[in-house]
């Protein structure tokens, strides 16, 4: 079985490297540009894993999608987050850690580190 | 000065220039002085035209005895020594003169915002100071308390003007600060309560039924706007009304669309009812109010232009005889990015880690 991801991000040139970067795995590829959007994706697709930028336009930031998915009672148990953000003060991974994340990885990320975190976090099909 | 002969399209190009330039004729007179020259502070075409080593050198030169360009110094009006060169003129037996651009530079130092307040902090605030101690140890008077009061305000005022200039510059820094709005709320109503109770003003919280999203920007100068708009409410709320009832600012935040609005409300002496509404000009001049409708009148424009610095507009209207609102809109979540250097440093990384990337899959493939 193939895993769905959901790659998350304002910026599409960042949503072509992380999915440059995840199509070496063994994933579906979904994307969103916006928190709102990743969240109505998200309650349809239930991805295994959700990696979520953290500063987006709109209605709904990084932590607060992370504070839905991880308080959905289907999606808490179902899907990874990983935030990704150029936040990276201990406050900011605090926070983080307060919405439920499950690895905050900070920008400019290393493909190998998306890689590891995926793959630790994300049982293999 | 002799007739300009010059074209007006020339004249047009040569007053763009930001360096001053004159033209001589044989005699050393000015037969041109473009708009840097006329403007200059060292009244070029006064102290050079004329002059007699002008002509001469304008005979040596055209009679070949000087090599152009011809680098000197000249003394201007004002005492000043410039530097610049003579190079030949554009008609005739004509020579011209052109400052360095360093001479322009030293002549007129730059002065940015940032050096009008300082200035402005620097001299207005230490007499200001003296003023108050003065005055506070002064033996206690209902009159020495009045003008403790007045030079109180008076301080206050300046340090909102310095405010108000410092968020008008070009060097506000924007920065990515994640900011919930209820708590924000909650921080500068309790922090302005104290002096609100004094005047008998009361705040009165509208939260909305559900979480709001943030806003993004710099958090000190959104939590100033906020301070700015409610303390603007609790001065408002005291105008022409009797000082023994008890009166209220409603403070409601709310979310439309993908904006956040805050609407700030004095709640006047009459009941609650709209008598119709007026856009009121922020900038009002202050001279065509009262004393007391000009109190606060810093406050607001620092309050919209830092709306507007985070991409949210703020207006003010009138309900009724005594009552004012002021919105405060806010987009949401962070702004909108283009390609920013952080693409590039992401872009970067990824270069650097691609061949391993490679390398690692096809180890996993083997």
């Amino acid at each position: 079985m193939t895993h769905n991801a959901l790659i998350v991000d304002d910026q599409p040139d960042i949503r072509k490297l992380i999915r440059m970067t995840m199509e070496c795995g063994d994933f579906n590829l979904h994307e969103a540009d916006n928190g709102e959007d990743a969240w109505r994706v998200a309650q349809n697709l239930r991805p295994a894993v959700i990696l979520l930028d953290v500063m987006m336009p709109g209605g709904m930031d990084g932590y607060q999608v992370c504070e839905k998915i991880k308080a959905d009672p289907l999606l808490q148990s179902l899907t990874k987050v990983i935030l990704l953000t150029a936040r990276g003060q201990r406050t900011d991974i605090e926070r983080g850690q307060t919405a439920g994340c499950d690895a905050y990885l900070v920008k400019p990320f290393s493909p190998l580190e998306l890689l590891d975190t995926v793959d630790r976090l994300v049982a293999p099909a | 000065m002799a007739i300009s002969y010059h074209q007006p399209s020339v004249n047009a190009l040569f007053d763009a220039m930001p360096l001053p330039m004159l033209t001589f004729g044989v005699t050393g007179q000015v037969t041109y002085a473009n708009k840097s020259a006329k403007v200059h502070p060292g009244r070029p075409v006064e102290s050079m035209g004329g002059k007699p080593v002008i002509k001469s050198l304008a005979t040596a030169i055209n009679m070949g005895k000087v090599k152009l360009p011809y680098a000197v110094e000249v003394e201007l009006a004002d005492g000043a020594r410039v530097k610049g060169q003579f190079m030949a003129g554009l008609s005739g037996l004509d020579i011209a003169f052109v400052f360095n651009a360093e001479s322009v530079d030293s002549a007129s130092p730059h002065i940015d915002l940032g050096d009008i307040i300082a200035l402005l902090r620097d001299e207005i605030g230490p007499p200001l100071h003296r003023l108050s101690n003065m005055l506070g140890s002064l033996p206690e008077s209902p009159k020495g308390s009045k003008l403790e009061a007045a030079a109180d305000e008076l301080n206050e005022r300046l340090r909102r003007l310095a405010d108000l200039i410092a968020v008008f510059g070009d060097e506000v820094l924007l920065t990515g600060d994640r900011i919930d709005i209820a708590p924000l709320v909650k921080s500068v109503c309790d922090e302005l309560t104290p002096r609100a109770l004094t005047r008998k003003v009361h705040f009165v919280v509208n939260e909305p039924g559900q979480t709001l999203p943030p806003i993004y920007g710099n958090a000190k100068i959104i939590r100033r706007a906020f301070y700015e708009c409610f303390d603007n409410a609790v001065t408002h709320s005291r105008r022409e009304v009797s000082s023994k009832q008890d009166l209220a600012v409603n403070v409601t935040y709310m979310l439309t669309g993908e904006h956040v609005l805050i609407s700030v409300r004095n709640l006047g002496a009459i009941p609650e009812e709209i008598k119709g509404v007026e856009t009121r000009d922020l900038f009002t001049r202050t001279s065509a109010l009262g004393p007391a409708e000009s109190n606060g009148r810093l406050g607001l424009p620092l309050v919209q232009r830092i709306v507007g610095l985070h991409g949210g507009n703020m207006r003010m209207t009138a309900v009724g005889d005594d009552e004012v609102r002021v919105l405060m809109e806010f987009p949401t979540g962070a702004p909108q990015r283009g390609h920013t250097q952080l693409d590039i440093a992401q872009a970067q990384r990824y270069a650097t880690d691609l061949a391993k990337l490679m390398s690692h899959r096809k180890k996993e493939a083997v």
